[in-house]
């Protein structure tokens, strides 16, 4: 999983979701959240003891990562679930995960030792709505970075990055305009950048949420290849 | 036969309920929905009825059993939990006690309601006396038993002759001094931590998170508290 440090959890303790299996957070490294917990049970009620597992945590070497997001109707939502969750095996991590409470979407988390194969990439992208024409492309093999974004009436419906963690962590700010669905056009030079954006330039209307922007991001100017 | 328990499921307890699913020669699998993890494991897939469209009874994980009444009609060709248990036994062929099977009945019951069901299966009814002392359950969606004439009290399953000590007073989900306490005092954690695993593991519900997500799972509305990431 995505560990990240959070001062809600007391010091020697982790957490993770309950019974989140490979339909949520799966991959082929993965058998869901309950492989970790003990197997023990209560001699009366035999409820498992979710509650308590002793762990490590140790870092997993898996250098590709993914970031995809697609707005969609509320109804395809379970299709598209169980659609990546029949094709998780093709990769090391896999979370796929509703997103969105006003406009419902999919959010999708992948990881691999490298980058995956591209006919797996390709399901993905047709499930989210990232394979027509009008998709903004930027791509760059020999880093294996790659970047889908769909507009639609101005605002960012869709979108896929791809890459090493640290080019997915430098599009992280695309996940605003993503959310907030804002239109994009202030932005829209940099967004096939495959540095950040100039933050301070145009920061979002919701502060808070620009002052998290990683930044100050290298920006280097594009040469999209389509 | 067997009944798996959601909490049981292959999403709960994956390596020992996925050899026992893949062990066993028919899985019938009673369930709200298709695309949950245990369904690939059923040769026969019975569709139920779920919250709002179920008559029938709901017992939580402290033995309270509610009386739910359906809000709205049942999807597609799903039935109450009742009608499935009955028709399954009548079209069970009986066993006798050296493994020999004798031809089955045939006869299929004909219930017309949860009511008869509930003495055989909890040995009490759901409509004695003490059944309708409490309130109305937050199960039974729009109906009250005032409006309706009807029993929807709950009742806590078993009753006080089959258990003994504090387990049908409720002190076995009361905490003293931060413990549970149980029937047989506090016991400790079935793995305490060590020098090679360090870290207490604890997993819990997200606010909008109901168990293995079945339902939960596919609405993006509920999804609103998801941490964007898959830890925390």
């Amino acid at each position: 999983v995505v560990a990240q440090a959070d001062e809600s959890i007391r010091s020697g303790q982790v957490w993770l979701p309950m019974h989140w299996g490979k339909r949520f957070l799966g991959g082929r490294a993965s058998e869901g959240v309950n492989t970790l917990t003990s197997p023990a049970v209560d001699p009366h009620s035999h409820q498992p003891e979710l509650k308590h597992a002793a762990v490590k945590v140790a870092p997993a070497s898996l250098p590709w990562r993914s970031v995809a997001f697609a707005e969609m109707d509320g109804a395809t939502i379970a299709g598209v679930i169980a659609a990546l969750h029949a094709a998780q095996d093709e990769v090391a991590f896999l979370c796929v995960v509703p997103a969105g409470r006003d406009r419902p979407g999919v959010l999708v988390r992948a990881a691999n030792e490298g980058a995956p194969a591209q006919a797996w990439i390709e399901r993905l992208d047709a499930l989210l709505g990232l394979d027509a024409a009008s998709v903004l492309r930027y791509d760059d093999p020999r880093r294996a970075h790659a970047r889908r974004l769909r507009i639609a009436e101005g605002r960012l419906v869709a979108g896929r990055i791809s890459g090493a963690l640290d080019v997915v962590a430098a599009a992280e700010w695309l996940r605003h305009w993503l959310l907030a669905g804002e239109p994009v056009d202030a932005v829209r030079r940099f967004l096939l950048s495959p540095g950040g954006t100039e933050s301070r330039a145009r920061p979002g209307p919701d502060q808070g949420q620009a002052r998290a922007w990683p930044g100050p991001a290298r920006f280097v100017v594009a040469s999209a290849s389509g | 036969v067997d009944r798996v328990h959601q909490s049981r499921s292959v999403d709960a307890e994956p390596a020992g309920v996925r050899a026992a699913l893949e062990a066993a020669e028919l899985v019938v699998l009673q369930e709200a929905y298709a695309d949950t993890e245990t369904a690939p494991f059923a040769d026969v897939l019975l569709p139920a009825t779920s919250w709002a469209e179920k008559d029938g009874t709901v017992t939580n994980s402290e033995r309270r059993i509610s009386r739910v009444r359906a809000a709205v009609s049942a999807p597609g060709e799903a039935r109450h939990d009742w009608q499935i248990a009955c028709d399954f036994e009548g079209r069970c062929a009986p066993v006798n006690n050296r493994g020999q099977t004798r031809p089955g009945t045939g006869q299929v019951r004909t219930w017309t309601g949860p009511a008869p069901v509930l003495p055989r299966t909890f040995g009490t009814s759901i409509a004695s006396p003490h059944a309708g002392a409490t309130s109305t359950s937050p199960g039974s969606p729009g109906r009250s038993s005032s409006a309706t004439g009807r029993s929807s009290g709950r009742i806590r399953w078993a009753p006080a002759t089959e258990l003994r000590g504090s387990m049908q007073t409720g002190a076995s989900t009361r905490r003293a001094g931060g413990r549970a306490s149980s029937p047989d005092g506090y016991r400790p954690v079935a793995e305490p931590v060590d020098a090679r695993y360090p870290l207490r593991l604890t997993t819990g519900r997200l606010r909008d998170q109901w168990h293995g997500m079945s339902r939960t799972g596919t609405v993006a509305a509920s999804s609103a508290t998801h941490p964007s990431r898959a830890s925390r």
